[in-house]
């Protein structure tokens, strides 16, 4: 059930800004893999907690860049060790310490945001003078809980939490008591979760799970658990769907 | 004690399960390296001798006596090294629910994992005799969810390592098979829960890495 009862559930227009990691889960000082369509991202902290967003990709070799480190912060290569700035300027070619890399090798930047706990990127080239959706009102701090793949599709998952199924990006608020173990358990009083989706192919979805202002460890804990159950009992619905399609 | 002698195929991830416990506990073992190549050494009489099995890695000079065997396979050679390391240093904890803890990881790293070994054989080695033609990365994929479904409750209450306050052979035995994954085609992206565990298991005093486990990330 949603926040808005039966009435149709809360879509987001995200315009453009898409959620491609929880801010927990990049630590300063380290990089992950996003996706957003088709472009394929490298998202990285600083050790200062800048996020940067940039190509996937090296210019010297091809290597993924998602799959190298962040040194004195700036990007670096797995493969080779070049050193890419915040602007994906290369500064440093590990095989020759002396050389000046020319301006032209860099990589494709791309704006990132961080805000209600969720890093926000685009990739639309949209110059981009508003703000990403708002998940909670600006008087709420959230706690993230997890992020959690699901190997479904996003409809299928959306359809399962009742949000509509047609935007790339969606949110929902579930009120916490909605996820309690046992009828009488109230510890988790009146906190709300926030779920956010995101497309990452057709078959794969990733979720985003915060609670709005704080929460004590355990509902965080039972949080992580709903979500857990939320993503095996998505993935084994879509696989029965897929078997009666093929009968 | 007699010298510590480690029977090594250095691209196995059990095998460097075993350097990297004798690592982290800061004890230094003689490599003997084993061809599982061409060479088949690991069914040679000689080594058959000391690894009745054939099993991976084998470490000699524990015991002492000649008339008790050498020690085969990754989880006996981690309890092992914990022994030697003495229970001051925690790679095996005394405490009874971390013992259990541990116990637990040790089974689910020997059992569940098994898959993720496989896939990982498979894909850097091609298919052996024992290999089923059609091949799922479920189970595998299942397993490090389990992992990183704990995870993800430890770092909720605040914990870095699978059991307890500090890390133990359950996380030596575990980490190969989550470090080594993108050799079988699983994206660390998926697992962040297992990637902030990875950065501190990366971090401990005397790791080591091995090919497809970079020192850095």
């Amino acid at each position: 059930m949603t926040e808005q009862g039966q009435d149709a559930p809360e879509e987001v227009d995200a315009h453009g800004w898409r959620p491609v990691a929880l801010g927990l889960d990049l630590p300063p000082a380290s990089v992950t893999g996003a996706r957003i369509g088709e472009q394929r991202l490298a998202i990285w902290r600083n050790s200062h907690g800048d996020v940067r967003a940039s190509d996937d990709r090296c210019p010297h070799r091809g290597m993924r860049l998602s799959l190298g480190f962040v040194r004195d912060d700036m990007l670096a290569c797995l493969y080779h060790g070049w050193c890419f700035d915040a602007e994906g300027r290369c500064r440093t070619i590990p095989a020759h310490p002396g050389l000046k890399p020319a301006a032209t090798i860099r990589t494709t930047t791309f704006p990132t945001i961080e805000s209600d706990g969720l890093i926000w990127c685009r990739v639309d080239g949209v110059e981009p003078p508003e703000s990403p959706p708002a998940l909670t009102s600006p008087a709420h701090r959230t706690t993230p809980v997890r992020t959690i793949r699901v190997d479904a599709p996003t409809r299928s998952v959306a359809l399962t939490l009742g949000i509509g199924p047609d935007d790339r990006t969606a949110w929902v608020k579930l009120p916490v008591h909605d996820i309690a173990e046992t009828p009488d358990d109230d510890a988790t009083g009146a906190a709300t979760m926030v779920v956010v989706l995101h497309a990452i192919g057709r078959e794969e979805t990733r979720l985003y799970v915060l609670i709005e202002g704080d929460a004590p460890t355990t509902t965080i804990q039972r949080a992580s658990r709903w979500a857990s159950t939320l993503r095996d009992n998505v993935e084994r619905e879509h696989k029965d769907a897929i078997v009666i399609e093929h009968v | 004690m007699s010298d510590l002698v480690l029977y090594d195929d250095e691209l196995d991830e059990d095998c460097y399960r075993a350097r990297l416990a004798l690592a982290l506990c800061g004890l230094t073992a003689r490599l003997h390296a084993i061809d599982v190549t061409m060479a088949r050494e690991q069914d040679a009489p000689s080594f058959r001798a000391l690894s009745p099995a054939g099993r991976l890695p084998a470490l000699q000079g524990v015991t002492g006596t000649d008339d008790l065997p050498t020690i085969c396979g990754a989880m006996a050679v981690l309890r092992a090294v914990a022994v030697l390391a003495g229970p001051a240093s925690g790679w095996a904890p005394v405490d009874t629910g971390e013992a259990a803890s541990v116990a637990h990881w040790l089974s689910f790293a020997e059992y569940e994992l098994t898959e993720a070994r496989r896939l990982r054989r498979l894909a850097l080695f091609g298919p052996s005799s024992d290999d089923c033609e059609t091949q799922t990365s479920t189970t595998a994929r299942d397993a490090l969810r389990i992992m990183e479904d704990h995870m993800t409750l430890r770092r909720i209450s605040g914990g870095s390592w699978f059991v307890g306050d500090r890390p133990t052979i359950a996380d030596i035995a575990l980490f190969p098979s989550f470090a080594l994954c993108r050799d079988y085609g699983l994206s660390h992206d998926d697992y962040p829960a297992l990637r902030r565990w990875q950065t501190c298991v990366k971090g401990l005093p005397g790791f080591i890495a091995m090919p497809g486990v970079p020192e850095y990330g």
